[in-house]
Formats: C-alpha cells, structure tokens, sequence
C-alpha cells in the first residue's frame, strides 16, 4: 500500500496522464515529469556548459547502482546496453556453446528473445528445443518438460508480451539451478512493475529496453550478467569503455594482452548514450523510491479488481499486471471506439486488445476499464 | 561560400558559444549540438507527455529524413545506410559478421581509435592477422604507408578518414583506387570527418563507414549509423539479429518458417531492435542544417580557417608541421607532459574548450569558428609550444 507521501509523488510525477487511463506501458512508458526534466535538462545543461559541466561517469555509475537495487544484484552485475535484442545477442552470441548443447525456448516469445539462438544455433551447432503453449498460455512446467540432461539454457520472458502470460520463475530458477541450467530472462514486460529478484530466482542472465517499465524512452537498456557466468563469456561487442587498461591499445599487435572490466561493465555496449543512461538514473530513483515491492503489489492488486469487475483471466502461472482479450479481427474499429470512449490508451491490434497496468493507475480507473472489456465483448 | 545568411543562421544555431563566451575548439572530442537539433531533441522528449500517448507521432519521419540525410552527406542511397549506436557497435557488425579465413590480413594504423580497434577483436578470434601501421613522427599516417602495409593476404583495410588524436587526413581517393584495384575491403571510421569533410563513399571505393552523430552531425552521445554496400551485406552475417533485421518476420509457430528466417539483402540486417529515435530526430536536424549550408562550404571554412591559423602562427615564428596526407581542421599541439597544469591554466584563462590529453591539446576548427578566434588560438599555441 502507498502512503499518501508516495501516492501524492506519483500524482505529481503523472499528472500529464490525468486526463487519460493509460494502459499500455507493455507498448511504451510515458516517462514521468522527473525523466523527462532529465532528458531535456541534460540538452539544456549541455549547451550551457558548452558540454563540460555533466559528470557523465558519476551519474553513469549511479543508474548502475539504482538498477543493481531493483534487480537486486551486486552493482558490477549491472550492464548498459541498447535493447533487449542487443542483450539477449550479447548473451547467445558470447556464451560458450559446444556442438550438443541445448536449449529451450517456447514459440510464443518476442522476436527479440528467439532471433538470437536460431541465429547462433545455425553458427555455432547446438539445438533449441521449441516448446508449444498450450491454451492457458505458457507454463513453467511444460519448460522443465522439454529439458533433457543436454539442456544448458533456458530462455523465457519474465511475462510474455503477446498474452502478459507470466511463467513461475521461483519454479523455473528453483529447477535450473538444480540442474545446472543457465536461467536466460527477457525482463522487459516485468522490470520495473514486478519485483525480478534475480538472485532468489537463480537468473543467469537477464536484457531489458527501459522503454517500458522502466520508464524512460527507446535506445537505452540494462543487462545483468550472474558472476558465476561472467568468466564464461566472451563479450562480443566490445568496445574501449570495456577494457580495464586503454593503454594495452596503443598497439594492435597488443590485442591479446586486453583485459575486459570486471564484472558486467565489460558487456556495456553503449557509446554511453549519456542522456538515455541520465534519464534511466532519473527513473530508478524514482522506482527505488516508491519501492517495488509495493509497485508490484499495486499493481496485481488492481488487476485482481478488473478481475472480480470483469471476470478477466490470465494466462500462465501468475498474473502480471497485463491482461489480453481476444475478438474477431474484424471488430477492431468498433473495439478501439470503445477505447477512446473510456478515454482508455492501451493497444488495440488485430484480434486482441492488451492493456498493461501500472503503478500510476488508481481503482477508479480499473471500475472504468472493466466497463469497456465488458462493453467490448457485446460488440 | 558562406553568404551572409547562411553566416546569420550559423551565428544563430550556435549563439550558445558567444552566451557562454568560449571559443569553442572541441567538435573532435564532442559537439554541442545547435539550437535546431536541440530543438528536435527536446521535441521528442516532450511530446509523448504533452498529447498523452495519444496517437504517438509515427517514427518514420526522423527515420526516413535522417537516412536521406546522411546519404547525400556521403554520397550512397538512403537503404545502403542502418542506424547503429555507436562507431563501435559498427565495427563490431562488420568483424563479427565477415567469412573470416585464416590467415587474413587486417592493415589498420596503430594510432586508430579504440572505437576502431577492440571490435577487430572478433577477428582476431576466428583466425585473422592485425597489420598495424606505424605513424612516421614526422608526417603521421599517409595512404602511402597503409598501402605499403598491404600484402596479397589482406582482405580488409580499417582506416579513420581523420586520425582523432593529430588530425591526420588520409587521401582516401588514392587509398580507395588501391583497394578496388586489388580487391580489398575499405573499411573506414569517418566520425572525424563527417559533417566536416566531404565523404563520397562511391567515388573512394569506400565498401563500409561508421560514425556516430555527436561530433561533426551535432547531436548528443548516443545513435550513430554504418554505411555498407548490397554487395558487401550480402556476405555479412549479423551476429546481433532482431525482427528489424529480415525481411519477412518468422511465425515461431512454424518450423520452416523459423529454419527460413532471411536477412535484409541491405544494411537494414544489421539494424537490431527499438531503436534510439530521439538521434534520428537529432540526426534529421543536424543533416538539414548541415545540407543547407553546403558541405562543401564547411570543408572550406574549416580549411581556410586552419590556413588562417597556420599564417598567423608563421607571422608569429611558430612553425607547424602538418600531418597525414591533408589537413582537416584539427590542430594537435604537444607540449611537456608536466606542464599539463600550466596548458589547462592558459587555455582556460582564454576561455576556449579543447581537448587537453597526456601530453598533447587538440584543437578542433569547426564552421562556425571565425578569424578572430583563430589570432587568439595563434597565441596559446605559440604560448604552449614554448613550455
């Protein structure tokens, strides 16, 4: 529960949604009033200081440690990067394969956590082993199903983005660990809206954009990377900002003498997009500082509202805070009318609409979106 | 020719450096961006919350302006060029993705940028040799020498058009006759020239560029694009792939569909994911300010600049010695390395903005830089070369 300090912190941080019910953070954030000072501060700042005055390091480091906190991680588990896609690459393309490895992954993943191993898997050998969900969506148990002793990887989304479908990670992680699998998460539709304790979830290895939950907007994401995996993998992307001594560069022949950072720095892909990292330092303050323990206990608490208001199921072992109601393609023009009737963002596509709940909705706003599902599925 | 409007647009873009009463000498270490792009960033930020996420401004605009911009800078077709972030994460799409053999040579410059270097790492582990090429300490890095470094096992040459510590230019026609005619790939970091120099990656035979938008195309830390040739991406296998990479997105459902996942024939395969929009803002803008005063016009302020530099050091009996095959508007001066202190003391004292590393200070001359700063840039490069 928020107190009236943190409720009356949001208000303010969103009052450019007060006019709308925006559910759909699964698409994209709208950063609050803090992020977007950060963004268009730091052009401000930046021009005023003819570019000198912004410690970009300092507050580099100190996203790092808000996203250690969230993610609840050491800070040099924490890396940069661009998207998910660029983290999850960096994972399947740095990992050290053999010839009969497996992996697992379901059908139902984004792009960006499936691309990525057929892509490695047709370089490097190893198989994936595709798992098929089935109507109640995608379940931990039929993951742990299609592993074999040859399994290394297991790769899931935290909560799928096509359904909000959300896998039970403690089971996964719990099985993984017991078996010695490295648990691969697309944390994108949960970071920042659920708690992603990757250390009692045994995670290995987890890609995020912060476009989403995160708060910020696209081009900026986070990597974490466990330290037991760490000296495994080769970084595939490196750059100068990954290398502990510049100065083994002054030649090329000395390209066996580099010694990558320690820790999840050495995965930081970025040219440092400073003002994205800046505003994602903005974001995590203040996720950190209403705490997501109770963002995510706001959150599946007004979903179970919609539930009780519209009869609302999800998909999966858990809720997520999204939510998918399928139609007839053709209804779609009369579905998004209803929408914009409520005064309701969220995504309307071919044959489903998802809306994403967030920590800035309030009860109210849940009584109204329950009457337009349950207007929709009149329609 | 800079005409007097162009110079009253140029005096209005960058009035921030007059507000801020600096000499502003530092575009190779980073640009800050002119109110035009600064205007487009802020746009971007502010637009979301302003219409409430209400029919989002589609993408494609900056998207496709940015690209049309970037390819009449340096002479391709807006589809032969893919928005990367960073110089790095380009040179990384072309080392981790070429059919390395054993054996293959890489002759790169020693003093090239890291940027230019740790991605060549990939290589490295599949097989390939690093050539480097010694600067001369009189000259720095010519087409002359790369060429010479050159054998009948090199397939790539990896070169910045502007070295980014001296500011040596290499002569990248003759350099890019020499590759065509022998079959090697050009590879070149281009982020000390473009936006500065001209680039006319056809007529260098140039095969693959990277830069990044925040020095010579005036945006922020962060986007940046590649340009590569049909021919080339064709045998490029991307190591980074999403669903911005092919043609036709994969239905996962399917087995074949998922066993047929092709690349773009393009650059585009090595576009990966959401993408840093708020730098295609940036970068439309900074292409159309850039476009509008004329490239050619920019190459010849900055090198007319650096020639009025250069005659009033000789009118002050401080001689320059120039470096690569041509000038580029940047000026290094080195000086003690304990006399660090004194340098940063006088630079600062004259208000200028430069980059003062080890034992060195680098000057970078930018078009809206005028004579009058230059006497006063004579005067700390003569006060410095006497520490």
């Amino acid at each position: 529960m928020f107190s009236p300090e943190i409720k009356n912190l949001i208000k303010e941080e969103f009052a450019a949604l007060d006019k709308v019910i925006y559910l759909d953070t699964s698409l994209c954030a709208i950063p609050p009033k803090s992020v977007i000072a950060a963004y268009t501060g730091f052009v401000d700042e930046f021009a005023a200081t003819s570019g000198t005055g912004i410690p970009f390091q300092q507050r580099m480091e100190e996203a790092r440690e808000n996203m250690a906190k969230i993610l609840h991680c050491s800070v040099d588990e924490v890396g940069f990067c661009e998207n998910t896609t660029e983290a999850m690459g960096t994972f399947a393309a740095g990992f050290p394969w053999e010839k009969d490895d497996e992996m697992v992954v379901a059908t139902c993943e984004h792009q960006a956590n499936c691309y990525a191993y057929i892509v490695q898997s047709k370089k490097k050998g190893f198989k994936i082993n595709w798992v098929e969900p089935g109507a109640g969506g995608l379940m931990a148990d039929q993951l742990i199903a299609a592993c074999t002793p040859k399994t290394r990887v297991l790769a899931v989304s935290s909560a799928q983005s096509a359904d909000g479908g959300r896998v039970d990670l403690q089971k996964l992680g719990d099985f993984c660990k017991e078996k010695g699998i490295y648990l691969v998460v697309d944390g994108i539709q949960s970071l920042g809206r659920l708690d992603v304790d990757v250390k009692k979830l045994n995670i290995s290895w987890l890609g995020a954009t912060a476009h989403k939950g995160l708060l910020c907007y696209t081009g900026c994401g986070v990597l974490y990377c466990d330290e037991k995996l760490l000296p495994l993998m080769t970084p595939p992307l490196p750059t100068y900002y990954d290398i502990e001594r510049p100065s083994d560069m002054s030649d090329p022949e000395d390209m066996n003498k580099i010694h990558f950072l320690p820790g999840a720095r050495r995965f930081d892909t970025q040219d440092a997009e400073y003002y994205g990292i800046h505003a994602l330092r903005a974001s995590s303050d203040l996720l950190c500082r209403i705490g997501i323990k109770d963002i995510e206990e706001h959150i599946l608490r007004l979903q179970e509202r919609l539930t009780e208001k519209a009869g609302v199921k999800f998909l999966g072992d858990l809720p997520s805070g999204v939510i998918v109601e399928k139609f007839a393609p053709e209804k779609k023009e009369a579905i998004a009318a209803i929408m914009e009737k409520y005064n309701i963002r969220c995504s309307v596509r071919d044959g489903n609409f998802r809306m994403c709940i967030s920590f800035y909705n309030t009860e109210e706003q849940m009584d109204i979106a329950a009457k337009a599902i349950l207007e929709a599925r009149q329609v | 020719m800079i005409d007097s409007r162009l110079q009253a647009l140029i005096d209005r873009e960058f009035a921030c450096f007059k507000e801020n009463d600096v000499i502003f000498l530092n575009t190779s270490y980073g640009s800050v961006p002119p109110l035009s792009v600064r205007e487009a960033y802020k746009k971007y930020f502010i637009t979301p919350t302003e219409i409430c996420g209400k029919d989002l401004p589609s993408d494609n605009a900056a998207y496709k302006e940015a690209k049309e911009g970037l390819a009449a800078i340096i002479g391709c077709a807006p589809t032969e060029i893919a928005f990367m972030h960073s110089v790095a994460r380009s040179m990384n799409s072309f080392a981790g993705a070429y059919p390395w053999q054993q054996g293959d040579e890489i002759v790169m410059p020693a003093p090239e940028h890291g940027a230019n270097k740790l991605p060549w790492i990939n290589a490295v582990h599949r097989g390939a040799v690093l050539k480097p090429v010694h600067p001369d300490p009189a000259t720095g890095i010519t087409a002359d020498a790369v060429i010479a470094a050159c054998t009948d096992k090199t397939k790539v040459v990896a070169v910045s058009m502007v070295q980014y510590v001296d500011g040596a230019r290499l002569d990248m026609y003759k350099l890019g006759d020499f590759c065509h005619e022998n079959g090697i790939i050009l590879v070149v970091d281009a982020i000390q020239a473009i936006g500065k120099m001209e680039i006319d990656v056809k007529a260098m035979h140039i095969d693959f560029l990277a830069a990044s938008c925040y020095k010579g195309l005036l945006g922020h830390i962060g986007g940046g694009f590649l340009y590569c040739h049909d021919e080339l991406a064709a045998i490029l296998e991307p190591e980074i792939v999403s669903y911005t990479s092919v043609e036709t997105r994969a239905n996962m459902h399917d087995p074949v569909s998922r066993a047929a996942l092709q690349y773009h024939p393009s650059a585009l395969r090595f576009e990966s994911g959401t993408k840093l929009v708020s730098s295609h803002c940036a970068m439309a803008a900074g292409t159309k300010l850039l476009l509008e005063i004329g490239i050619k016009n920019i190459e010849s302020r900055v090198l007319g600049l650096q020639g009025y530099l250069w005659n009033v050091l000789g009118a002050l009996g401080v001689e320059m010695t120039a470096r690569g095959d041509l000038p580029s508007g940047i000026v290094t001066v080195y000086f003690p390395a304990e006399k660090r202190d004194e340098v940063n003391a006088l630079i600062e004292s004259k208000r200028i903005i430069c980059s003062v590393r080890g034992d060195n200070v680098r000057f970078s001359i930018n078009f809206f830089n005028n004579e009058a700063e230059m006497e006063v840039l004579a005067s700390v490069i003569r006060d410095i070369k006497a520490f």
